[in-house]
């Protein structure tokens, strides 16, 4: 037997590393200088295919149609994606009227809201085929998803005389068709500290230092006296903005809708950050910071929940999911509820889960029979009375139980037709680079006008609103 | 030669499956980068040649965030190994006198508890401590300090909760090699009257030094490319960018975005550092 060579092991592990490295380095050079011709493939609506050439294109693997056979030889599944939360679990709970009422068995598959998105993407742009309905859109979603096209409008399937109920249809149409049914509307409301405003000693402190009757706030001067009024640190501050990306977008919003601006012009397309609208909103975002409570700019709207319920906060603007538990924890004396202030109209942000049918949908009919069930006015009323969102129906609004039950619904019905959606196709970016932005206002290092002329000339220089190329 | 054959042929499905899961997204993560994919323009995967590079080096944001990043990987690591090194050597001592052998379990749980807690967890527990008006820790100094909200100590709270979480990996590692130093070389120590600074000093660092610098680079790798859940729940990357972690902007990106190609170059960047960092230790932890 020959005596084994030895090999220094250390060189030996080098060489095998470096080796893989250069492979790696290789392989990816190649790809990169050697891009391949190659088709796409779209499904359409009508189930036929259609074949788009493309240039530059490289490899856009189009996932093939994926559908899970669970279902029993002969029966109709509808398979429905959704975000994880107390709407969709609303639904799984009125699965069997579902069920009995149509005969299609819900196949529901839930996602957690961080997740959420790429699913839908993977659905609506990328054309996966996996669901029949997709849920999900949250309001900062609608314009994106909407221009993609990448779904069946649902006017396809539903009459005109069957779409005439439902609010806001404007906010979820996209080139005169309707996109979609939403599950509910979500927007934001003002909630105030109403046994102290509504105090006669307050009352008339009030109107010795402003000269006018102390009132709910309904434009952002008044915001702004009132929460001044009001601000009574440590016991007590004045109004909440909020610091934490994703909350402070919110307050973005309804600044701006109240001003009756917004990020983009859904008719020319163009991105219009550096506006007059823009820069009054910023401004009185920054003198109500005066009033917010220290460390607000690491705080969300959930910690203005919990402030308000211990009296330490005034009021503050938020989605209205904690309307019931403010009444609850709080009381309806002690507790109220407005329409948020606003400039030229209500600031108001509209959300609520858009169900859509994904033009790669592999049983669209079904997936019509699922969204028209989500619009009945059963369901509807069901919602309301059990969730405690507003409907997404008019003729809801008037059915004598929901009218008994839900607190302030005069006041709901009267902000939706001003709730918005941000116009912009790649909102998250334009979110985060404003949110950059106004941070350096705050720091000092810049002024609005140059934040604002910064963001539109340079961070998003020859940027669109609508950035969509289908 | 048979032997080798055989050897390569049983090694052969592990490396197959290592090189499905770790080499090609490598290799598809380099060829994204030297496109633009953004799915929420276009489905185009369009050959963009080096230019996510060049906005990679030209862009504050970018950079910034690398400075952030950096600054925590020494900050925290270095924290954590020192803080680490001492309770090793503390318990070690405990350990050594015998006194404390029904103490020392219940030391060693606490010590653990933190590594244990999902990160998620500590972050949600941190936060409440650091609240600026019902924070244990302001009440425990009396002061009104905005530990996460104020532009200057953000990303030391970070720090420190980080410190805190992370430690015991050090300590186990470093107390692991002190109770493997032969006992002999302490009782040659104690007759030549060293103190306890000369026994650390001259027995104990020398011979558990290879595992200092294996638990460093591992740790600082780490720190390097996956701080995320802790800076995400803590202060969310704010105020404004103050505390925007470099894996936090390669999310953004990827995943709130949607634009592949720039995410992908962030993060061959970021491999390229901690594979540049971690060899350069390695090698010189070998060579020691």
């Amino acid at each position: 037997m020959s005596e084994p060579k030895k090999v220094d092991r250390r060189k030996f592990i080098y060489a095998g590393l470096g080796a893989v490295a250069l492979i790696a380095i290789g392989a990816a050079a190649y790809v990169a200088m050697n891009p391949p011709v190659v088709t796409q493939t779209v499904t359409t609506a009508t189930t036929a295919t259609t074949t788009v050439p493309t240039t530059v294109v490289t490899t856009v693997t189009q996932p093939t149609t994926t559908v899970i056979t669970t279902k029993p030889p002969g029966a109709r599944v509808v398979r429905v994606l959704h975000v994880s939360g107390p709407e969709a679990d609303h639904i799984r709970a009125c699965q069997a009227d579902f069920e009995k009422s149509t005969g299609i068995t819900l196949s529901l598959e839930l996602a957690p809201r961080n997740v959420v998105d790429e699913r839908m993407y993977r659905e609506l742009i990328e054309g996966l085929g996996a669901y029949d309905v997709v849920m999900g859109w949250g309001g900062s979603m609608y314009v994106t998803l909407m221009a993609t096209e990448g779904y069946i409008p649902i006017d396809k399937f539903l009459s005109a005389k069957e779409l005439e109920p439902f609010y806001a249809k404007d906010r979820y149409t996209w080139k005169g068709h309707v996109v979609g049914i939403p599950q509910y509307h979500n927007w934001n409301m003002l909630f105030y500290r109403k046994d102290l405003l509504e105090d006669p000693k307050e009352k008339a402190a009030f109107k010795a230092k402003y000269g006018r009757e102390l009132t709910v706030p309904k434009t952002f001067k008044e915001l702004y006296e009132v929460a001044e009024f009001f601000h009574r640190p440590p016991e007590m501050y004045g109004y909440l903005i909020t610091g934490v990306n994703w909350s402070w977008h919110c307050d973005n919003y309804y600044f701006l809708f109240g001003m009756g601006g917004n990020f983009g012009n859904i008719e020319t397309g163009e991105l219009t950050l550096n506006t007059p609208q823009m820069a009054k909103a910023w401004d009185y975002m920054l003198k109500m910071i005066k009033f917010a409570p220290p460390g607000w700019e690491a705080m969300s709207f959930f910690d203005g929940d919990n402030l308000m319920q211990q009296g330490k906060l005034f009021m503050y603007n938020n989605w209205f999911y904690i309307w019931k538990t403010l009444l609850a924890k709080m009381g309806p004396e002690k507790v109220g509820m407005a329409p948020p202030p606003g400039d030229v109209q209500p600031g108001a942000s509209l959300s609520g889960w858009l169900a859509t049918i994904p033009k790669s949908a592999p049983n669209p009919e079904l997936g019509a029979e699922f969204i028209k069930w989500i619009g009945s006015y059963e369901y509807q009323k069901r919602h309301v009375l059990e969730i405690g969102n507003m409907p997404a129906r008019k003729d809801v609004f008037d059915d004598p139980d929901v009218k008994a039950k839900v607190v302030g619904l005069e006041m709901f019905k009267e902000v939706l037709p001003y709730a918005m959606s941000p116009i912009c196709t790649w909102y998250p970016e334009l979110r985060d680079g404003m949110y950059e932005a106004f941070f350096k206002v705050v720091k000092g290092e810049m002024s609005i006008e140059s934040a604002l002329k910064w963001l539109q000339e340079e961070k998003f220089k020859g940027r669109r609103a609508i950035e969509v190329k289908r | 030669m048979r032997k080798q054959t055989l050897g390569f042929l049983l090694v052969f499905p592990s490396l197959f499956f290592v090189g499905l899961i770790a080499i090609y997204p490598l290799i598809y993560n380099i060829f994204i980068s030297f496109h633009q994919y953004n799915p929420l323009q276009s489905l185009e995967i369009r050959f963009v040649g080096l230019q996510n590079y060049q906005w990679a080096f030209t862009e504050p944001l970018v950079q910034y965030s690398l400075y952030v990043t950096l600054l925590f990987t020494v900050a925290s690591v270095s924290l954590e190994a020192i803080l680490g090194l001492f309770i090793a050597f503390a318990l070690a001592k405990i350990e050594a006198t015998g006194t404390m052998r029904i103490v020392k379990p219940i030391f060693l749980g606490i010590f653990i508890l933190p590594w244990a807690i999902p990160t998620v967890s500590a972050a949600v527990s941190w936060r409440l401590i650091y609240h600026p008006m019902f924070g244990f820790l302001n009440a425990l100094i009396g002061a009104q300090i905005m530990w996460l909200s104020d532009y200057n100590l953000a990303l030391f709270s970070i720090i420190m909760a980080d410190a805190w979480k992370t430690m015991p990996f050090f300590l186990f590692i470093f107390l692991a090699g002190i109770m493997s130093i032969p006992t002999e070389h302490f009782e040659a120590a104690k007759i030549d009257g060293a103190s306890d600074f000369q026994e650390f000093r001259y027995i104990i660092l020398p011979q558990i030094w290879a595992l200092v610098l294996v638990a460093l680079s591992m740790r600082a790798i780490d720190a390097f490319t996956k701080i995320f859940d802790m800076v995400y729940m803590l202060t969310g990357g704010g105020p404004g960018i103050t505390t925007k972690v470099f894996p936090m902007l390669i999310y953004e990106y990827a995943l709130s975005y949607f634009k592949f190609g720039n995410a992908a170059t962030l993060a061959i960047i970021s491999i390229t550092i901690s594979l540049i960092y971690g060899t350069l230790l390695l090698r010189r932890g070998l060579r020691k």
